[in-house]
């Protein structure tokens, strides 16, 4: 893994990306809970399409303290202001960072994206992106920046297979390929299954627990 | 080719980069009200994006914030006047009733304000210091008069930049909303060109006597602010 971006003082950056309804907020809802009982300090920044529906579920949901959680609208524009006009996620994020001295860690949900979407690395340091089965099995065959260059790959709603007529082994062989060897985790974030091993990589690839 | 003419290329080229809707100021995220208007049904036609426009750049950008902009340049010509932008500041955010457009524009100036402290654009760090410590506020047109006089701008390529990218900023907004198209949009830039050298060719006003008057817009962006779904800021 290239850390040669990590000479940003503060607490790291995770950039969560994906197509609307993949599961992005069940995916932070699932992972929150978790690094906070381990002692990990949080921040979120949401960019919503429309509403601030995602940052008021999670203020509401009652994982995370609702001041440390912050909206940023992105005037229909969600891949621009995570790649080529991130200032107002960056705003957003140094904000977190002066008004909590403590934070390890902000996650960053994007607004909703088609699979060309990136995260730019001036913005976050580390990215997965969030497809489900739901959206069909040749989600992987269409390939897409997104889907290659993230540093992780979530194949989220594995429950949901067999009433959308998804071959998950085939999905899963698939992906693997067209990730080359980077990692793929499927997940279920309703009942937490591969939520563990997404947390496995957080920590060792951006919180750097095993170095 | 002249020493002369290289010099104007690369000024140029300055203008064109800081003009440029590439570069990064946050400026896809505020619509002015734009996005409420059209919402209610007010505004949903090119003649109507042309007269919102239009009251945008002669009620707002003529009387306030271009005063702002011209005085913060002014203050950053030599040394940083920080009083005088602290100054000015507060001139702006006085005269900026609703607390959308005054947070956008603070969240707008901090914006680039923060590239411009990474491009290390001299004068740009102290401003933005005083901002972060909670002695200055950093609105929009303030931090633009700073960023460009320190990027070597001259103060009419400054007003010309920030009305420009106003301009750009609601056009691209409109299309975003399903108003105009691409080529609309195109015509719309180049009416307000018009509109833009009129108003720059007439002395900017003081800063003690800047003054806005743009109540539909006003009303507008109140009333987004309790809107449920929105996709700008303003």
């Amino acid at each position: 893994m290239n850390l040669s971006h990590y000479h940003r003082p503060g607490p790291a950056r995770i950039g969560i990306g994906g197509p609307v309804g993949s599961g992005k907020t069940a995916l932070i809802e699932a992972i929150v809970p978790r690094l906070l009982s381990s002692g990990v300090e949080l921040g979120i920044v949401t960019n919503d399409l429309v509403t601030r529906e995602d940052a008021e579920r999670l203020k509401a949901g009652g994982l995370i303290s609702p001041d440390r959680v912050l909206g940023v609208e992105c005037g229909a524009c969600p891949h621009t202001v995570i790649r080529e006009d991130p200032t107002l996620n960056i705003e957003a994020i140094e904000y977190l960072e002066r008004t909590f001295s403590s934070l390890d860690l902000v996650l960053l949900e994007s607004g909703g994206d088609n699979l060309a979407s990136t995260f730019s690395l001036d913005l976050v340091d580390w990215w997965m992106f969030v497809i489900d089965v739901g959206a069909g099995a040749d989600i992987p065959r269409k390939r897409g920046p997104g889907l290659l260059q993230c540093d992780l790959l979530i194949v989220n709603k594995i429950d949901i297979s067999p009433h959308v007529g998804v071959d998950i082994c085939g999905l899963k062989k698939e992906a693997e390929e067209v990730r080359g060897g980077n990692p793929v985790i499927f997940t279920n974030c309703r009942n937490g299954e591969g939520i563990e091993d997404v947390l496995a990589h957080i920590r060792r690839c951006v919180l750097l627990e095993d170095m | 080719m002249s020493r002369e003419s290289q010099s104007n290329i690369l000024s140029l080229l300055n203008v064109l980069r800081h003009g440029d809707s590439f570069f990064p100021s946050g400026a896809v995220a505020f619509s002015y009200g734009l996005e409420s208007l059209s919402s209610d049904g007010s505004v949903n036609s090119f003649e109507h994006i042309e007269e919102f426009i239009h009251s945008q750049l002669y009620g707002r950008w003529a009387g306030l914030d271009r005063a702002c902009l011209v005085s913060a340049h002014t203050a950053c010509l030599d040394q940083v006047d920080i009083k005088r932008l602290i100054e000015i500041d507060h001139i702006m955010d006085a005269a900026t009733l609703p607390s959308l457009l005054r947070e956008g524009s603070l969240r707008a100036g901090a914006a680039i304000l923060g590239v411009h402290t990474k491009l290390k654009t001299p004068g740009v760090t102290e401003y933005r210091e005083y901002i972060l410590s909670g002695n200055a506020l950093g609105h929009l047109a303030v931090s633009q008069g700073a960023c460009f006089s320190g990027s070597g701008l001259s103060v009419v390529e400054t007003e010309v930049i920030s009305a420009h990218t106003l301009v750009v900023g609601l056009a691209s907004a409109a299309i975003r909303l399903g108003i105009i198209g691409h080529i609309e949009s195109q015509s719309l830039i180049s009416l307000m060109g018009t509109e833009i050298e009129k108003i720059i060719s007439l002395p900017a006003p003081e800063i003690e006597e800047a003054w806005c008057f743009s109540p539909v817009s006003d009303i507008a962006v109140m009333k987004h602010e309790v809107s449920e779904g929105r996709l700008f800021s303003n």
